[in-house]
C-alpha cells in the first residue's frame, strides 16, 4: 500500500503514515479552516491500515499551535487508536513538548489521560 | 456522504440520533428493557466525556495563551501592548499618522568607555538596574517607551494617548528632572556594588510633527516615529553635559511658565542646516527662587549654576580659584 503523505501548510501540519515502516507523523500547526477535511482522510487511512491483523504503529506528534476543532479531531483518532489497542494492535505514540513549556506538556497528557496503550510525552531536543 | 458534507460533531450526532430513536420505541407508558437505558446512559456518557475534555483542553490554551501574551508584553511598552491586544492597533504597513508629539532621548555619559574597564556581571548589573529605575519613571510619567538602544533610552508622549501639546511637554519634562534626581540614588548603590566612578545621565528633548506608526518589513516592523524633533531630540542630547537636560524651543514655548530654564543658546547641530535654539531646564519654577542659584553672563562666557542645598557660596569660589 503506498505511503499517505499530506504536506504541511501555513495552517495544516505535516500527516505522514508509513504503511511499510509501520509510523504516523504529524508535526506543525494544525488551524485549518475545516478541521474534518484535514483529518478525516486520515481516520480512513487508519482503517486500511489496521485492516490487517495484529499491525504495530509507532506514533510522533511534534504540533504546537492547534485550534479548538482539531483537538476534537485529534481527540476522535486518540479514541479510535485506543478501539485498535483493544482489538490486538500494537500502538506507541510519542508527544514532543517545547522544552519548559509545562502548560503545553499539561495539555499533550489531557489528551492521552484515558488511554491504556504505551505513551511518552517528552521534550523536543534541541537543534 | 462526502467527508466535506460531515459536521466535525457527526458521530456525537449519529450518537443521539440512535439514542433518540430509542426513546421513541419505548411505550408511553409500557416496562422499558434495561438494555436500552444502558445505551443511552453509554451515549450521554460518551457525549459528556468529550465535551469535558474540550473544554478542559481550550482552557488549558487560554491560560498558555495568556502566559505567553505576558511574557511578550516585557518586550512592548505598556500603552503599546495594551493597544494591540485590545485590538485597536492594525498591524500593517503604510498605515502611519502625522501626530505632535514630544520626544525624549537620553543616554549615560562615555558609557562605552566606563563600560570598558567593567567585568560582564557588572556591567549587566549596573545597566539593568539603570534601566528598570529610568523604565519605571517613564511609566509613572505615561511615556511610551520606544526602545532601549544600549544605554539610551527613546521615549515619547502623545502617542498612543494623545492628551494635549502642554500635557506631554510638561509630563516628559518632570520624567526627565525625576530620572536625574534618581541618579544620585543610583550612585550610592553602584558604589555600594563596587563601582566608584559616578555614572551621569545626559537628555535632549524636542516638540513637533512626526510620523507614527509600524515601520519595516511584513514579517517584522517596529511601532516607532520618524521625522525632524526626532532627529533634533536626540542631536541636543548629545549635546548636552553629565546631568544636562537640553529641550528644543517647541518645548519651551509649552513649559517655560512651569519650569526654570537657561535663556536661549543657539546651537549648531549635525542635519540641521538652520541654527536652532535650545534651552537647559534647571529645574521645576519655584526652585529658581528657593535652592538653584544661577550666574550666567554671555558676553564673558560665564555660566555658573550649583544647587545651594548641596554647595555653598564660598566652596564655589574655592574651586573656581583652584581651577585658576
Amino acid at each position: 500500500m503506498e505511503n499517505y503523505i499530506i504536506p504541511p501548510t501555513k495552517y495544516t501540519p505535516l500527516i505522514e503514515l508509513s504503511f511499510k515502516d509501520n509510523f504516523l507523523r504529524i508535526t506543525g500547526d494544525s488551524y485549518p479552516e475545516n478541521a474534518m477535511d484535514v483529518y478525516q482522510p486520515l481516520i480512513l487511512q487508519l482503517e486500511k491500515y489496521f485492516s490487517a491483523p495484529e499491525q504495530k504503529l509507532q506514533i510522533e506528534l511534534n504540533l504546537d499551535f492547534i485550534s479548538t476543532s482539531s483537538k476534537k479531531m485529534l481527540t476522535d483518532i486518540i479514541t479510535l487508536l485506543q478501539n485498535y489497542y483493544n482489538a490486538g494492535h500494537k500502538i506507541n505514540i510519542t508527544w514532543y513538548y517545547t522544552d519548559g513549556d509545562i502548560e503545553q506538556k499539561d495539555q499533550w497528557e489531557m489528551f492521552l489521560e484515558d488511554v491504556t496503550f504505551p505513551y511518552n510525552i517528552i521534550p523536543l531536543p534541541e537543534d | 456522504m462526502n467527508v466535506g458534507d460531515k459536521g466535525l460533531f457527526w458521530k456525537e450526532e449519529e450518537l443521539l440520533s440512535e439514542a433518540k430513536k430509542i426513546l421513541e420505541a419505548i411505550p408511553e407508558k409500557g416496562k422499558v428493557e434495561r438494555q436500552k437505558y444502558a445505551q443511552l446512559a453509554s451515549a450521554y456518557e460518551i457525549l459528556l466525556k468529550q465535551t469535558s475534555k474540550l473544554t478542559r483542553l481550550s482552557d488549558a490554551d487560554e491560560k498558555r495563551l495568556n502566559n505567553l501574551l505576558s511574557r511578550l508584553s516585557r518586550y512592548v511598552s505598556p500603552p503599546l501592548y495594551k493597544k494591540i491586544t485590545s485590538g485597536k492597533e492594525r498591524v500593517e504597513l503604510n498605515k502611519t499618522r502625522r501626530v505632535k508629539l514630544t520626544i525624549f532621548f537620553s543616554d549615560i555619559v562615555d558609557f562605552s568607555s566606563h563600560s570598558a574597564n567593567m567585568e560582564g556581571e557588572a556591567l549587566s548589573a549596573i545597566l539593568n538596574s539603570y534601566l528598570e529605575e529610568m523604565t519605571n519613571i517613564i511609566n509613572a510619567w505615561g511615556g511610551t517607551l520606544d526602545k532601549y538602544i544600549g544605554d539610551g533610552i527613546l521615549v515619547f508622549f502623545g502617542d498612543p494617548d494623545f492628551t494635549d501639546d502642554f500635557n506631554h511637554a510638561f509630563r516628559c519634562v518632570n520624567m526627565a528632572l525625576e530620572m536625574r534626581n534618581k541618579m544620585s540614588e543610583l550612585q550610592d548603590k553602584w558604589f555600594k556594588l563596587g563601582y566608584s566612578y559616578p555614572l551621569h545621565i545626559r537628555m535632549g528633548i524636542a516638540t513637533g510633527y512626526v510620523s507614527v506608526g509600524n515601520f519595516g518589513s511584513s514579517e517584522r516592523m517596529d511601532y516607532t516615529i520618524i521625522g525632524s524633533p526626532v532627529n533634533l531630540a536626540s542631536r541636543l542630547q548629545a549635546l548636552a553635559l553629565a546631568d544636562q537636560i537640553l529641550i528644543s524651543h517647541d518645548t519651551w514655548g509649552l513649559i517655560k511658565d512651569h519650569f526654570f530654564c537657561s535663556e536661549a543658546r543657539k546651537v549648531k547641530l549635525k542635519g540641521f542646516s538652520k541654527t536652532q535654539l535650545a534651552y537647559e531646564v534647571y529645574g521645576l519654577a519655584e526652585s529658581k527662587e528657593e535652592n538653584i542659584i544661577v550666574i550666567e553672563d554671555k558676553e564673558k562666557d560665564l555660566l555658573v549654576k550649583y544647587d545651594k542645598r548641596k554647595i555653598s557660596a564660598e566652596e564655589v569660589a574655592r574651586l573656581i580659584k583652584n581651577e585658576e
